[in-house]
């Protein structure tokens, strides 16, 4: 069972997303800004991260370098969600040290295709 | 010169020239004085001569008139008869003579002499002398005798030494010429100069009967002179001379001087010529120095008298007699000093007035032509230069007005430039917001509802899945609503960048028609695909043409029913440049003719029913037109009702990042619906020398090269090729082989021989297929012609890109920007040294220089500003590039600062990794 950390602040999108990951017998965990992620990252070891960008205390780009950073976590696959459709953002994402990218809203059917492809990498 | 010296000079010419003149007069007319004065002064003397002349002669005509008296005559025939009849004269006369002169000598008288003295005619002379002399006032006749025709005295006044006269020579010369007018000598009896006049008294035949001879005192004379003397009418002071014959001095007027003597020096250096009657002669008198004009007059014979050979001299002072002239001098030199002093001051006055007044306008001027229009200049007066003055401050303020007004308006402009940037920064933030604002709660609208129809469908609740399934579709709708808005508003607020990047066509094809697959297959229509495989490469906005071919493919899609959706792509050359044809044709419903001009126009399609039955936005079109024109391409469509639609967008296969900027600036100045436009990427300014001898091939070389970006010099000769190569230093060298003169091969083993080129990578292109030759020699790449684009810009590319570990140094307190930027660069394969702040940056420049500094502004301890001034106050170190990554926002100053010692600055906010690795690689090609 794939465990997933989803770093996310609205409540919304997290409620929405937790509840389908989890029908899809996704182990799910939440973070409610940047620097939460990164410490449960570090605590709880998720197989993915599932990172939004916009976020408060700590932004998703700066919480993704952390975890990139730290050899520990820096294994972890992460997937950047953002609301932001222009390609800048996404280099922006990748330049962080994303895996992936997607944007919101979430097309699930695409990210579950993304997480699969990163979680049998 | 200055006008000031010009001026005076031009005052002064004419006042010398009339200085000059006056000289000239002056000098004639003190020549011209001079003579009237010398004249007036000749006739004067010569005047008093005449006069001495005329006393003496008269004197003499009349004693001679006496002589020749008939009384006398008796006398003498009776006395020569008398001693004749004595015998002998001269026996007798010789001892009467002995007699007379034994007693004259003793101081006695024989009777003899006693009654000679007694005799008639010896009281006769005797009572005639006393009469003239008592008449006179003074003895003017000292001694008056007479001989017989044998010298033998016969009548006398007083007693002579001699009885015998005949062996004095004036009774011979009187005997010979009848008159004897004897020399000046003084005369005892008179007391003074005398002269001694003797006649020869002839009868009626004749026959000559004796002489008589009178002694004449020269007392007239003396009177005359000193009455003359007198005379002042023509100056203070005379001094008349008379001489003698032999230069002896007769009389003169200043009664202090030598009188008697020998006046010799009064004619030294003065000729006097014979027959002259008056001499003019300046000179210095000796023992004074003075100057003199000395007049001499010479005695004049008249009638049968002979002159009596008497120099009268007149010597003048020459300060008096000239003085006239020297007066005239004086007030001439005067009026002339005068005239140039006030010609002087005049001159001086106006010049330096004019040349003050001309200086101002000079200065005034040249201020005016720096920029500075300060003062008016002072234009009081009427002539030229006030009217120029009053021109030039009629200009000067008319141009301040002008000036001033436009700084306002440009201050205006820039004020609402500045508004308005101001405003599109803001509409821009809305946007962004917008975009996340709006998106949020539709994320909610489309998730929940999709969950809902999950769970519907597990918990067996059919009925509610259509109203999720609409309540998804509206909100997808509404999704794709916001986000066209959004393009749109992003294209028409000229914050849609173009992100220019190279892929492959074939690769991105296959990607939108998976994308598009299940929408093609909703109305069971058929996808056709026709491409070729060896579709190449493309630079352009992937992402944007990627939408715009969603876009027709969803489009046509969507209005085909049972039909075929077909997807051609083509590359194919025009006029040496590659374009891309990409046309989506279907079978659906088509567009009427007169509606498929408003097709790109946004918000309209072609029927407002078929919003109502299609659904859509209506902005699709019209976004993916704005894409193609961006990048330099366009799109178009083709319809029948009916028959279905064809839409083709034909794009560059290298997308230009200068022709398009100009391409919208061309487009913004013909329609008020422009799409400004900023472009990112920016040509690479690496360089390429192409040596060819072909010039065609030069020129296709050079579009295509300069197409893919690159900066290209052209050498149609090996031999300019090598001078090209020193000049430019390239970033590679293509070389052809079969040229004249010096050929490829030469070429490339002399490039690869100088240790200043041989790194250039040189690429051969020619017809010879000798790889094996063109590689020995140290060729990097082999191409045979002809050209292939799609082979060379791979290799250009590949040999242009730095695989440098250059140092950088990389600036910034922030520890997660640093890691991210870290990690980026060296992905790009540069060498990273990270410093905290300006201190610690700068002890890392001090061990280590980097090849480019990226640097952030805000740090603590030393921050960005400091840092950048400390380090280019360091030699060593102004070379290396720095490039500025801010989150600030930049006031002017400090925007100045940076634009002097950065070479650029990339603003946080807009920063992609794209653009930093561009301006990294340009700062260091810049330094390097």
């Amino acid at each position: 069972m794939s465990k997933i950390l989803l770093v996310e602040d609205n409540e919304m999108n997290r409620d929405m997303l937790t509840r389908r990951l989890l029908r899809r017998s996704y182990d799910v965990i939440i973070a409610v800004d940047g620097r939460q992620g990164v410490e449960l990252a570090q605590s709880e070891r998720p197989d993915l991260i599932l990172m939004d960008m916009s976020l408060p205390v700590m932004d998703g780009w700066s919480a993704t370098r952390t975890i990139k950073d730290n050899p520990a976590t820096a294994g972890i696959p992460v997937i950047a969600l953002t609301a932001h459709a222009m390609s800048g953002d996404r280099d922006k994402a990748l330049a962080a040290g994303c895996d992936d990218y997607d944007t919101k809203p979430v097309d699930l059917a695409r990210l579950l295709q993304k997480m699969d492809t990163l979680l049998n990498a | 010169m200055k006008l000031a010296h010009k001026l005076i000079l031009g005052m002064l010419m004419p006042a010398i020239v009339i200085g000059l003149v006056g000289m000239y007069v002056l000098n004639i007319w003190q020549d011209s004085m001079r003579t009237v004065i010398n004249d007036t002064s000749a006739a004067y003397v010569s005047a008093i001569m005449a006069e001495i002349d005329r006393s003496m002669q008269s004197r003499i005509v009349g004693w001679k008139a006496y002589a020749s008296g008939q009384d006398i005559q008796d006398y003498l025939i009776d006395a020569n008869r008398a001693i004749i009849d004595l015998g002998d004269p001269q026996s007798l006369i010789d001892s009467r003579d002995a007699d007379w002169r034994a007693a004259a000598a003793a101081g006695k008288t024989t009777p003899f002499m006693n009654r000679l003295l007694q005799h008639r005619m010896s009281r006769a002379l005797r009572g005639l002398r006393d009469r003239l002399n008592q008449g006179f006032g003074q003895s003017i006749y000292p001694e008056i005798f007479i001989t017989d025709r044998y010298g033998a005295n016969v009548a006398q006044t007083n007693l002579t030494p001699e009885y015998r006269q005949s062996d004095e020579s004036w009774w011979q010369l009187a005997m010979a010429d009848g008159i004897y007018i004897g020399n000046v000598a003084f005369n005892k009896r008179a007391e003074r100069y005398a002269i001694d006049v003797a006649f020869r008294i002839d009868d009626e035949e004749a026959n000559p009967l004796g002489v008589m001879k009178v002694v004449i005192s020269l007392a007239e004379v003396d009177s005359i002179i000193d009455q003359r003397s007198k005379d002042q009418r023509l100056v203070n002071r005379f001094n008349f001379i008379l001489f003698s014959p032999d230069h002896r001095i007769i009389h003169t007027s200043m009664r202090d001087s030598d009188i008697h003597g020998d006046g010799a020096s009064y004619f030294v250096g003065v000729e006097i010529p014979p027959g002259a009657i008056v001499v003019n002669a300046e000179r210095t008198q000796q023992e004074t120095g003075e100057e003199l004009l000395s007049t001499y007059a010479i005695s004049q014979p008249h009638g049968n008298l002979p002159g009596l050979g008497w120099i009268l001299l007149n010597e003048y002072d020459a300060k008096d007699i000239y003085q006239p002239i020297y007066r005239l001098q004086r007030k001439f030199s005067l009026i002339a000093l005068a005239t140039a002093l006030l010609a002087i001051i005049i001159g001086g006055a106006i010049a330096y007035s004019m040349s003050r007044r001309v200086n101002r306008l000079v200065k005034a001027t040249r201020q005016f032509g720096e920029g500075r229009y300060v003062h008016p200049v002072d234009e009081k007066g009427t002539d030229e230069l006030a009217i120029l003055a009053k021109s030039f401050n009629k200009a000067g303020r008319l141009v301040l007005k002008e000036f001033s007004k436009r700084k306002h308006t440009e201050d205006e402009l820039r004020k609402s430039r500045d508004m308005a940037e101001q405003a599109n920064r803001a509409k821009s933030a809305f946007l962004a917001n917008m975009s996340h604002e709006l998106r949020t709660p539709m994320n909610a609208i489309i998730g929940y509802s999709e969950m809902l129809q999950e769970e519907a469908a597990d918990s067996g609740q059919q009925e509610f899945i259509p109203d999720l399934e609409k309540i998804n579709a509206a909100g997808k709708h509404l999704l794709s609503l916001i986000n066209d808005i959004l393009d749109l508003s992003k294209i028409e607020a000229g914050r849609m960048d173009l992100y220019l990047e190279r892929f492959d066509l074939k690769a991105m094809l296959t990607d939108v028609i998976s994308t598009v697959s299940p929408l093609i297959e909703k109305n069971r229509n058929t996808l056709e695909v026709d491409f070729a495989d060896d579709l190449g490469t493309m630079r352009a906005d992937l992402t944007k043409l990627r939408q715009a071919l969603f876009n027709l493919l969803s489009n046509a899609a969507k209005f085909t029913s049972d039909g075929t959706v077909s997807l051609l792509v083509r590359r194919n050359s025009e006029s040496g440049d590659d374009w891309i044809t990409v046309t989506v044709r279907d079978t659906g419903i088509g567009i009427a003719p007169d509606k498929i001009n408003h097709l790109f126009q946004e918000f309209t399609q072609a029927d407002d029913s078929t919003t109502r039955n299609y659904g859509g936005t209506g902005l699709g079109l019209a976004i993916t037109r704005r894409f193609c024109q961006m990048m330099g391409g366009n799109i178009w469509a083709e319809s029948q009702p009916g028959q279905g639609s064809t839409f083709t967008i034909r794009l560059p296969a290298e997308v230009n990042a200068l022709e398009v900027a100009r391409a919208a600036t061309k487009e913004s100045t013909q329609s008020t619906d422009a799409t400004p436009l900023t472009v990112k990427v920016s040509p690479d300014a690496q360089t390429i020398l192409v040596i060819d001898d072909d010039e065609s091939t030069c020129d296709m070389l050079r579009r295509t090269l300069e197409k893919a970006g690159y900066a290209v010099v052209v050498a149609t000769s090996a031999e300019t090729g090598l001078r090209q190569a020193h000049a430019s230093r390239p970033d590679a060298i293509t070389l052809d082989v079969m040229m004249p003169g010096m050929d490829g091969w030469s070429l490339l083993s002399t490039l690869k021989a100088d240790p200043e080129l041989m790194h250039i990578p040189v690429i051969m292109l020619t017809m010879i297929d000798d790889k094996g030759m063109g590689y020995s020699l140290g060729a990097a790449e082999y191409l045979t012609k002809p050209v292939d684009r799609s082979r060379l810009l791979p290799l250009l590319e590949k040999y242009t890109h730095h695989e440098s570990a250059d140092q950088v140094l990389l600036v910034d307190d922030n520890p997660e920007d640093r890691a991210m930027l870290c990690r980026m660069l060296e992905s790009e394969g540069w060498a990273v040294t990270a410093a905290e702040n300006g201190k610690m940056a700068i002890e890392a420049v001090t061990q280590a220089p980097p090849s480019v500094i990226m640097l952030d502004l805000m740090m603590p301890v030393m921050d960005g500003f400091e840092f950048l001034h400390k380090l280019r106050t360091v030699e060593a170190w102004q070379q290396i590039p720095v490039v500025v990554l801010t989150a600030k926002e930049l006031d002017e100053r400090e925007l100045a600062e940076l634009t002097l010692h950065a070479e650029s600055v990339i603003r946080k906010a807009e920063m992609t990794p794209e653009s930093i690795l561009e301006h990294i690689r340009r700062a260091i090609e810049t330094a390097g």
